[in-house]
């Protein structure tokens, strides 16, 4: 059977029926393989698992894309300057700026050379992510599309597609975001069924230029390794006296929630309901105010001493501390 | 055992004939040299700068050349107290409680940027900018974390500053009190 399949490394040399064959054949006699077909199972199966689009050599499209893959390098040069070039950089400047920029470079003070640099490099900028934004769809969409490549992520789409906002990506990874009255069915849908079995995190975010406050809860299973990353976004509380946001706790479907959703409640004011020990877990149980959010007043101290019974007493006054 | 002598008492008052078989002192100074050679640490850490207190405890940098291998696990037993590490607003009434439990004469070093001066954690809401907020340092290490010979180097300018101390030492000045009435 080895040799009807050709002996090339790159997915796109088989057809689909061969690449079949080709992982049969892997699965039952590696030896037999040649040293090329050997890694090009490796590139189909990194593919697969990254969720990356597959081109078989009879698929359509295949011709094409053998056609951009050989001609990469040379092509890519001219698709990068246009539109970035120096010339049509120095186009967009002000006019003050581009007579400036004329000038032999050794006559321009230090200061107008910075202001020419600068100028340059805020409209190579610009100019990048016009020509960014040109070429493809928004990369949100990117993203999104991205996640679902995910099986996992997929799955959960498919069941849990009403409770979710929205799908990106945190890295290589995926995220969720769910709706805060889903949080525990969701969770224990991932603990039983997908059988997602550690917590890595919990932790929270503070926004306050968005007027949000989110909670990352992040999953991992060992039987694959996958990894998700579920967002619950809140309201976020005007001030630090304002009544603190609310979400399920997820302690009794993950243990290990327990000290870190304490954790976040302590620094951040977010209240887990149903959490059976909800205490702050590292400042002394006196202590004013959420200091990990953005709106945290640094310039009051306070000052922790010990009562008699050795109980933390928490203040203001400095002569109360230690 | 030149050095040792000098540590001890006037060299120069002794015949040359009969050193080293007579040393001259005076019992304070004596006491001092005691005092400075076998400081007693209290087994204590709070960060990062525990590790390589510890390391300096280690047979490899061997604190015990020093007098000072004898770590105690209770204040009561200890004379030394060295502050390895951040010191946060949680613990320092706990610091304090161990100084006050330790009996005089007790001394103080403060190991590392945060328990000199807070280190990194300027503008922070947990911590305490220095040991020497809560009790009375005597010799600061700097070093984020100091290496082990900077921990030596600070414990030797603590024997010296122990060995030079003007004012009489305080258990001597009690019991000449008390042999006097």
């Amino acid at each position: 059977m080895s040799d009807e399949l050709p002996d090339a490394g790159q997915v796109e040399d088989y057809t689909q029926a061969q690449m079949a064959a080709l992982l049969k054949k892997f699965d039952e006699d590696k030896a037999a393989l040649t040293k090329n077909q050997k890694a090009a199972v490796a590139r189909y199966n990194f593919k697969k698992n990254k969720g990356m689009d597959i081109v078989f050599a009879d698929s359509p499209g295949a011709a094409e894309a053998k056609a951009a893959a050989a001609t990469k390098p040379a092509a890519a040069k001219p698709a990068a300057s246009t539109g970035t070039s120096a010339e049509d950089i120095l186009k967009t400047l002000p006019a003050e700026l581009q007579a400036l920029a004329a000038k032999d470079p050794a006559e321009l003070s230090k200061d107008e050379k910075i202001a020419l640099a600068k100028a340059k490099s805020q409209a190579m900028r610009a100019a990048s992510a016009a020509k960014k934004a040109a070429e493809g769809p928004p990369p949100e969409d990117v993203a999104h599309d991205k996640a679902l490549g995910f099986e996992h992520a997929k799955h959960l789409q498919e069941r849990f597609g009403d409770a979710l906002a929205k799908w990106q990506m945190q890295t290589d990874k995926p995220y969720a975001v769910v709706k805060v009255d889903r949080v525990r069915d969701l969770v224990r849908y991932l603990r039983i069924e997908m059988g997602f079995d550690q917590i890595r995190d919990l932790t929270a975010c503070d926004y306050p230029e968005r007027t949000t406050m989110e909670v990352v809860y992040n999953f991992s299973r060992h039987r694959d390794h996958a990894h998700l990353a579920v967002k619950v976004i809140l309201p976020r509380p005007a001030s630090q006296d304002a009544e603190l946001p609310e979400v399920p706790s997820i302690m009794g479907i993950y243990p290990g929630a327990d000290w870190l959703e304490r954790e976040v409640y302590d620094m951040y004011g977010i209240v887990f309901n149903g959490h059976t020990y909800l205490k702050r877990l590292l400042l002394p149980e006196g202590w004013t105010g959420w200091p990990l959010r953005k709106d945290y007043d640094l310039t009051k101290e306070q000052f922790v001493g010990l009562s008699e019974t050795g109980e933390d007493i928490v203040s203001f006054r400095s002569e109360d501390g230690w | 055992m030149a050095k040792l002598i000098t540590q001890i008492g006037d060299v120069d008052a002794v015949p040359p004939e009969q050193d080293p078989n007579i040393i001259l002192t005076s019992v304070d100074k004596l006491l001092k040299w005691g005092r400075s050679n076998s400081l007693w640490p209290l087994g204590f850490g709070l960060a990062c700068c525990a590790m390589e207190m510890f390391a300096t405890i280690g047979s490899h940098y061997d604190i015990a050349r020093f007098g000072s291998e004898v770590f105690r696990s209770s204040p009561r037993q200890a004379d030394l107290i060295i502050v390895p590490g951040t010191l946060t607003k949680k613990m320092a009434p706990r610091v304090k409680k161990l100084w006050d439990q330790m009996p005089e004469p007790k001394w103080a070093i403060a190991m590392g940027a945060c328990a000199s001066c807070g280190g990194p954690y300027q503008n922070s809401y947990s911590t305490v900018l220095g040991v020497d907020k809560v009790l009375p340092v005597d010799v600061y290490v700097p070093g984020c974390p100091p290496r082990p010979e900077m921990l030596l180097e600070g414990l030797m300018r603590l024997q010296e500053k122990i060995r030079n101390d003007p004012t009489i030492s305080p258990g001597l000045e009690r019991y000449l009190k008390g042999s006097k009435s």
